[in-house]
């Protein structure tokens, strides 16, 4: 397996056309925090996590994403400046937790509707390649 | 209809039609009508089914004569982004992967749609699978702004702002994650909802970031925003993060409530990378509630200016690689010709399937959710998250809404930004902390560039505070004219 290492190589970040450089401008402005140096040390093996998202990638892709990747999760490692001793996880904004309901039986889709959109079916089955030789 | 009805309101249309002097058949036909004659240059819709539109204003105009009308958007034509999904009509997602899928039920919210007596009219386009700012990642071919053909109309509502915007519908739902309804609207100089993270069900829509995603409507006037949300919002027990919220007569509300209001404006909305025509359009909006005797107070939220994009990338690109993990070839959707065995079917299925900007978020989603990376990468984003969230709650507790930016520039150009990620990342750089702190958002259109480009105004409220939210976009609205103005197409 190739481990495509992704270091970054220079501010990419800093996107001419979107971040003119206005003088006097807030340090901590949105524009300025994207400016911000970072130590780069983002490893991405691409044929790893490529297997692991059953995802078929030409060498081209693996090429182009490694990059773009690492930009981005370079970008991301500012994320280690945060102090987050003690602070619980949000997992989603809704101040619901927990949802019960009966467990009731309730109209659901036929089985005709349910394989509508199969690609191959056969007797109310889906079919797929042998699995087993 | 008239030649410049294309524009009218909602609110009016419904009017019209409660008077009797509009029936929704020669409502629904004018908008085809005019959908046939922009649409070859705007591109706003992935599909829509004349005749099906037609027969559903003919039984409105049957429920209406019998007096059996249904709800506030009796015959009124509605577009669906090309996510949601409506039993028996296509549901792209804009993807190669969904191509010839059916939807084989309904949304919460198209039965709640049909409940209200709208009629369906058409699938709008979209950045694949919602993944996108400009609805250039659609793989079936971008949207074209409205007011300049040569530009993006944002993203990735594109479609449902565009045709709003073009006068081809006058009320469509999109959904928002980082900023998917208000970024378009603002591009297209329309008004865009999004509600607060619980209130409106996210049953029958094709999950790209579960914990960010909400479907909010998109409209001409803010009034309009309002009824369309009444129609969709309230508790649905097949999404479990469905809030029971009252749900207010948001029209009523309207015209119930009362300034001044105390706006917080946040000082890092306001720097670096903002264009100045932009800053100033919003400013001088902000100057319109110091006018009207509203308190506008300074804020800081240093965290969320900071750390809200690398947050929001980690948590709905890890979320996004566990939510299309399901589209394998296997029991729905694009099933590759080439596959050697049934594991290969899954790689080659997907390869094919996918476009550019879902495979890349697929594996950026899988690395930081990967062995070794989870705590580092998607767990700390989780509590990065939280702190965001505070931060909101701090500043809202002082203040009714915050002012601000809803994009950092008008329209670009197509193409512009398609080959850096990250810069179109960026282009929601506005939007996102507020899907992260789940509140509740809204574009107004607040003026526009030398250029002739709209420029959007970003209003965002208490959490389930919508009535409130909107009434304060309202006032600012019904002192201008900018929502009068169309573009010439």
């Amino acid at each position: 397996m190739r481990n495509i290492c992704v270091r970054q190589a220079g501010n990419r970040l800093c996107h001419p056309c979107f971040l003119p450089v206005a003088k006097g401008a807030s340090d901590r402005s949105f524009g300025a925090s994207i400016r911000t140096p970072m130590s780069a040390d983002s490893d991405l093996n691409i044929d790893y996590v490529a297997n692991l998202a059953r995802l078929a990638l030409t060498p081209e892709e693996k090429a182009r994403y490694a990059r773009q990747l690492g930009d981005i999760l370079h970008y991301v490692e500012k994320l280690k400046e945060v102090d987050v001793t003690g602070v619980e996880p949000t997992a989603h904004a809704s101040p619901v937790f927990n949802v019960w309901r009966e467990d009731t039986a309730k109209p659901g889709l036929t089985v005709e509707q349910a394989l509508r959109n199969a690609p191959v079916q056969r007797q109310h089955m889906v079919v797929v390649p042998k699995v087993v030789e | 209809m008239a030649a410049t009805s294309h524009f009218l309101s909602a609110t009016q249309l419904a009017e019209q039609l409660q008077a009797g002097k509009l029936t929704s058949v020669a409502l629904v036909q004018a908008h085809l009508d005019r959908i046939a004659a922009v649409e070859p240059r705007v591109k706003a819709f992935n599909s829509h089914d004349a005749a099906d539109a037609l027969a559903q204003a003919r039984a409105s105009d049957a429920r209406r004569a019998a007096g059996q009308a249904r709800g506030p958007l009796e015959g009124i034509p509605v577009g669906l982004k090309d996510v949601i999904a409506v039993e028996g009509q296509p549901l792209t997602c804009s993807s190669k992967i969904l191509a010839n899928f059916v939807s084989p039920y309904d949304a919460t919210v198209t039965t709640r749609l049909k409940a209200a007596g709208a009629v369906l009219l058409g699938r709008l386009n979209m950045d694949e699978f919602a993944m996108g700012s400009s609805t250039e990642n659609s793989a079936v071919g971008p949207t074209a702004n409205p007011w300049d053909l040569t530009r993006v109309p944002g993203g990735s509502s594109g479609g449902s702002a565009a045709a709003v915007a073009a006068g081809e519908l006058p009320l469509t739902l999109g959904s928002d994650t980082g900023g998917s309804i208000r970024q378009p609207a603002a591009l297209c100089g329309i008004v865009g909802l999004k509600p607060t993270y619980g209130l409106v069900s996210r049953f029958g829509l094709a999950a790209y970031a579960s914990s960010l995603d909400q479907i909010g409507p998109l409209a001409h006037t803010v009034e309009d925003a309002a009824l369309l949300l009444g129609a969709i919002a309230g508790h649905d027990e097949r999404d479990s993060t469905s809030f029971k919220a009252e749900v207010p007569d948001y029209r009523a509300e309207l015209a119930k409530r009362k300034g001044p209001w105390r706006l917080g404006v946040a000082r890092e909305f306001f720097g670096a990378g903002l264009d100045p025509e932009v800053g100033a359009a919003v400013r001088t909006a902000i100057e319109h509630y110091r006018k009207a005797g509203c308190e506008i107070r300074e804020v800081s939220l240093p965290l969320a200016a900071e750390y809200a994009i690398a947050t929001y990338y980690l948590i709905a690109t890890a979320e996004a690689s566990s939510n299309l993990a399901r589209y394998d070839g296997v029991r729905y959707g694009h099933r590759s010709a080439k596959a050697k065995d049934v594991t290969d079917l899954y790689f080659q299925s997907r390869a094919e399937g996918f476009g550019d900007e879902v495979k890349r978020r697929i594996i950026l989603g899988t690395h930081v959710l990967s062995s070794g990376y989870y705590d580092a990468y998607y767990l700390r984003a989780q509590k990065v998250r939280t702190l965001i969230r505070n931060e909101f709650t701090a500043v809202l507790k002082d203040c009714d809404a915050l002012l601000s930016p809803t994009s950092p520039s008008a329209a670009f150009r197509l193409g512009e930004k398609s080959a850096d990620p990250l810069a179109m990342y960026l282009m929601d750089i506005y939007t996102i902390s507020i899907n992260l702190a789940g509140l509740p958002g809204i574009s107004i259109p607040c003026g526009f560039t030398d250029g002739g480009l709209p420029i959007g105004l970003q209003l965002i409220g208490r959490p389930f505070d919508e009535a409130g939210l909107l009434t304060i976009a309202r006032h600012y609205e019904q002192a201008h004219d900018w929502h009068a103005k169309h573009p010439a197409l």
